[in-house]
């Protein structure tokens, strides 16, 4: 049983101009825990930001974002980065840290944010990377593994740990054939333990086999966010 | 919210340290504090001490200075003021007795002053006459007079009492001895007052001496010189005998540095070739005297303090009379022979002084120990007054639905709720079925996945001595179920799928006895949650008791509902199948446990030697079996686990032969089997599928048990289309494939946990009559989108 209380709520929120890529005006979305949110939005710098606003990164002209009930801008260190931890992110450039090996990079919010045993982490992140066709956990460093890899390596660090939020910028726009199925079978295991979902996408057509379970269809444009109704494609 | 966060930001920093700052910190530091603040009075009192006594203690030397300078003033007398006295007399009586008055004021003095050596006159003339004090007996003196003559002069000796008794007489040659040639005369002469020589030695007398000479002229006009010979050895033993402390040491010093007389001058007076003029205090020898003097010189008379080698030390430098030679007295002594009972009545109060830090440090310790306890006091009130409305939150979530008693209805909010009370790993609910001969689990809800699952059955052949433990009927805690006779059969096979290890065994009690059991594996509030748990274990009790009726018609039905419903029951099936399938002959048996065949009359006539009418088969029931937990390259590989399995192969091809299933298919660690492979619809191929499975199910635990293996295994049933036909020329292998087929694989693969059947969707639909089912939720399946699937829980 699911407890339902609000998982994230922008309430009135606007940006400041001058240093988010947002539309300046204002914003409102609430992510109940099992919500599945698909946000079409063409420009990926506007994705971002948004996903930055969702995670606290964004100063606030007006209003707020309450992520678990707190406040963003009111949150301290180290709190802020705690609260942070509890949000998995596939973001569009990668984020990986070169100079560390994938298994470090896929580890190290786990390793920040918990104090569990490396060897319980390690046997997740194992079961994940086996969910997405890896053969095990990539040790590589960043540069030396395929892009698909890295995506499937992406994936895995974002589920990694059970998050209660996930930010996905177009985590399926080129690894649609490869990635949707393992990617899926994950975002609804989520949904099922009650984790909200953010996901940007361009390409509705992909999440085709996935809108019963998407609770809202959305767009991120120079209006801001707006309600686009239920998805409808024959497939 | 993520498993083992270091900060929870949920939750308002606790200020950990400010807490640990004011629980221990501030006592400390209380405690601290006293120590400075004792400490700091010990040691002002004991410095106001110190001074006082210092101050008193100069008080005392000046006093006792002054005493010493009376005292040498007064030894020091006959050779001052009696001496002028006496020269005063000689000066101005007729010069025809003056020799007479000299010998009786000599013989007088000697009597009387002890410290005078001897008495000389002499004048201008050469006249000298000399009275002395016997060294050899103690009550004469010998008065010895020059008398000149052309052979260097003589002495004339006699010898008298001191009463001036006349006891003998003689001469001895003077060897031109002429007294005006001494120092004492020219010096006294030459000064025209009373003057002092050096102190020297007699070494006769062994005496250290001084001579006071005092210049005077007589009635005739001559001058004359009277001489006073005084032995410093009765001013040394004077000042040996002062004891102004312990270590205090006197001296008499002159404005050279000399050592006029000192306590061990005596000792030194007595060794060979000792020389008064270089009688000086030795720095090396003496420090804290050479240190003394130097002091007196830089700063002059007074009480000044010195220090060395950290040893403090008083001094005191005061001047005597000028008839003294304005010689030096000096005092010298260690501090501590006045402060030292100050230092001892300051370690006294130090030693209270510590007592009462002891004490405080005691009371600090008492407060942080109090604190300790009240903060635990709260933290176990706070998680009682979670607890409280956890208890009443779990009570309400049960009370607004009615329906869980209800046999209709699932109950999964028992197990959840439990869990949620308990924070246990995972909570199942368990019914004694078949006569309590067996256990099926109605619910088990894994609160780290938040899922559900069920239908489980294990026999009192499995596991015995779990069954044993239930008939205690009491609430059993087990903390390592791997390790314990009792659970360990059951561990392999239902808790090691979680590596859970310890384990609460709630038994439910019914009307007749135990009729259920809860399990709880890993709580960490097994102790605080008991009473809850109890009534929980009522609640469960008064479901199952309400739906026994349901249960027993469940289990009777099972086995006549063919009877009832008209619909093929399975003795029914089975009759009439293997009376047909005994007639057929079988196919190619090269890849088949039990090769493709017409399952039964009537149905589809299927023979690998003719042409398949159709390929495509709409409604084929498909099982799937997994095995999992074999991938240790280590696992053992003996021959007993390949007749284990052999043994297991022959028990499947037992319950499809019983069951009349279309094939029953081998492949490494799977198992496929195949019901209802005809274009029309059979409607007992999901039934009899089914049934295969629950029974293939038990075999398999049963082997899993006997061999102790870690391994585990899912079933999966699917219903629904697939293609099939004989691949392949000389073998010929049939071969069916298709979404249904996969979706089977699928279903078996994401059912990993002891045994779980997991069917889908569509083939709930067809079983649903005859079998107890458990949904466990929805899942993304790939080109088919979100679907539901269910865990078949037994027959009904």
């Amino acid at each position: 049983m699911i407890e339902r209380t609000t998982l994230l709520e922008i309430q009135d929120a606007m940006p400041l101009f001058e240093e988010s890529n947002l539309p300046p005006c204002t914003f409102n979305l609430k992510v109940m825990p099992g919500d599945c949110i698909i946000i079409e939005c063409r420009d990926t710098v506007t994705s971002s930001a948004f996903a930055d606003l969702c995670s606290g990164m964004i100063p606030l002209e007006t209003g707020a974002v309450y992520f678990n009930n707190l406040d963003w801008g009111k949150l301290k260190e180290p709190r802020l980065s705690a609260l942070r931890g509890r949000i998995g992110r596939i973001t569009q450039k990668g984020s990986w840290i070169d100079m560390y090996p994938m298994s470090i990079n896929i580890l190290l919010p786990l390793l920040h944010h918990t104090k569990l045993d490396l060897k319980d982490i390690t046997s997740e992140a194992m079961e994940l990377c086996y969910d997405f066709d890896l053969p095990g956990i990539p040790i590589d460093s960043p540069r030396h593994l395929s892009s698909i890899d890295l995506a499937r390596a992406a994936c895995v660090r974002a589920f990694l740990g059970q998050p209660d939020l996930l930010l996905f910028e177009y985590p399926l726009e080129n690894y649609a054939a490869e990635l949707s199925v393992p990617f899926m079978t994950m975002l609804n295991n989520a949904q099922n333990r009650g984790a909200g979902i953010i996901c940007f996408t361009r390409q509705l057509s992909i999440w085709s086999n996935y809108r019963q379970n998407v609770t809202q269809w959305m767009n991120l444009q120079e209006r801001g966010l707006t309600v686009s109704g239920s998805y409808n494609v024959d497939v | 919210m993520l498993a083992g966060e270091i900060i929870n930001p949920t939750q308002e920093p606790d200020h950990r340290l400010r807490r640990l700052f004011l629980r221990v910190g501030v006592p400390v530091l209380a405690v601290i504090l006293v120590v400075i603040v004792v400490v700091g009075i010990s040691i002002r009192s004991y410095n106001a001490t110190r001074n006082g006594i210092l101050r008193l203690t100069q008080v005392i030397l000046n006093s006792e200075q002054s005493r010493i300078s009376q005292e040498v003033a007064n030894y020091l007398r006959p050779a001052t003021s009696d001496s002028i006295l006496a020269i005063d007399m000689l000066s101005h009586i007729p010069i025809e007795y003056k020799r007479g008055m000299f010998y009786s004021y000599a013989m007088s003095s000697l009597r009387q002053v002890k410290q005078i050596q001897s008495f000389h006159i002499a004048n201008d003339n050469g006249e000298f006459a000399l009275v002395d004090r016997s060294n050899m007996q103690k009550d004469r003196v010998e008065i010895i007079t020059l008398q000149p003559d052309n052979k260097g002069g003589q002495f004339l000796r006699e010898s008298r009492t001191t009463q001036g008794k006349k006891l003998d007489q003689g001469l001895s040659p003077a060897n031109a001895y002429d007294p005006r040639k001494r120092e004492w005369y020219k010096n006294a002469v030459a000064a025209g007052e009373l003057t002092w020589s050096a102190p020297y030695v007699v070494p006769s007398l062994k005496q250290l001496v001084i001579t006071a000479s005092i210049p005077f002229t007589d009635q005739n006009g001559l001058k004359n010189v009277f001489a006073v010979n005084i032995s410093l050895n009765q001013l040394t033993s004077f000042l040996s005998s002062l004891h102004i402390s312990k270590n205090s040491v006197a001296l008499i010093m002159d404005r050279k540095g000399n050592i006029v007389a000192s306590r061990d001058m005596l000792l030194k007076v007595e060794q060979p070739g000792w020389d008064p003029a270089d009688n000086k205090i030795d720095p090396k020898v003496n420090p804290v005297l050479a240190r003394a003097y130097d002091v007196f010189r830089v700063n002059g008379y007074g009480v000044h303090n010195i220090k060395i080698n950290k040893t403090n030390y008083i001094s005191i430098a005061a001047q005597l009379p000028k008839s003294a030679q304005n010689w030096v007295v000096m005092i010298v002594m260690p501090e501590r022979d006045f402060s030292e009972f100050a230092v001892a009545d300051g370690k006294q109060n130090l030693l209270f002084s510590l007592l009462v830090v002891a004490l405080a440090a005691i009371m600090a310790g008492l407060l942080v120990w109090q604190g300790r306890k009240m903060e635990a006091l709260g933290r176990s009130f706070r998680f009682i007054q979670e607890l409280g409305r956890r208890e009443v939150h779990a009570l309400e979530n049960i009370s607004v639905k009615p329906e869980v008693f209800a046999s209709d209805h699932e109950a999964l909010i028992f197990s959840e709720e439990l869990s949620r009370l308990t924070l246990a790993r995972r909570v199942s609910i368990w019914r004694l079925i078949h006569h309590g001969q067996a256990l099926l689990s109605e619910d088990v809800f894994d609160r780290e996945n938040g899922t559900h699952s069920g239908g489980v059955e294990y026999s009192n052949i499995e596991i015995p001595d779990f069954f044993k433990l239930l008939d205690q009927s009491e609430i059993i805690q087990i903390d390592q179920a791997d390790k314990d006779q009792r659970v360990q059969q059951f561990y392999l096979l239902f808790m090691q799928s979680i590596k859970s290890s310890k384990l609460l065994v709630v038994p439910i009690q019914g009307k007749k006895g135990v009729i259920g059991v809860i399990l709880l594996e890993d709580s960490p509030f097994v102790h605080q949650t008991m009473h809850m748990i109890k009534i929980f274990a009522s609640l469960i009790s008064m479901r199952f008791e309400i739906n026994e009726d349901y249960h027993d018609e469940q289990e009777m039905g099972s086995s006549t509902s063919g009877k009832d419903s008209g619909e093929p029951g399975i003795s029914w099936l089975t009759q009439t199948m293997h009376e047909d399938i005994l007639k057929h002959e079988k196919g190619n048996k090269d890849n088949y446990l039990i090769a493709p065949h017409v399952e039964h009359e009537g149905l589809k006539d299927f023979d690998p030697d003719k042409p398949l009418p159709d390929k495509i088969f709409p409604h084929v029931s498909v099982m799937n079996l997994i095995f999992s937990g074999n991938m240790d390259p280590q696992a053992d590989l003996s021959e007993q686990q390949v007749e284990n399995v052999e043994k297991l192969a022959v028990n499947l091809q037992e319950i499809a032969n019983k069951y009349g299933l279309f094939y029953l298919k081998v492949m490494g660690g799977h198992i496929v089997a195949v019901a209802g492979c005809s274009k029309t619809f059979d409607p007992t191929a999901p039934v009899r599928l089914a049934h295969a499975a629950l029974d293939i199910r038990s075999a398999c635990i049963e082997l899993i048990a006997t061999t102790q293996s870690d391994s585990s295994f899912g079933i999966g049933i699917a219903v629904g289309p697939a293609m099939g036909t004989w691949l392949g020329k000389d073998p010929q292998v049939f071969n069916l494939w298709g979404p249904t087929v996969m979706r089977a694989s699928l279903m078996a693969g994401m059912a990993r946990e002891g045994g779980t059947i997991q069917v889908t969707e569509s083939a709930y639909a067809f079983l649903r009559k005859d079998f107890l089912f458990r949904p466990r939720g929805s899942f993304f399946v790939p080109k088919v989108g979100v679907s539901r699937t269910f865990i078949l829980a037994g027959r009904r």
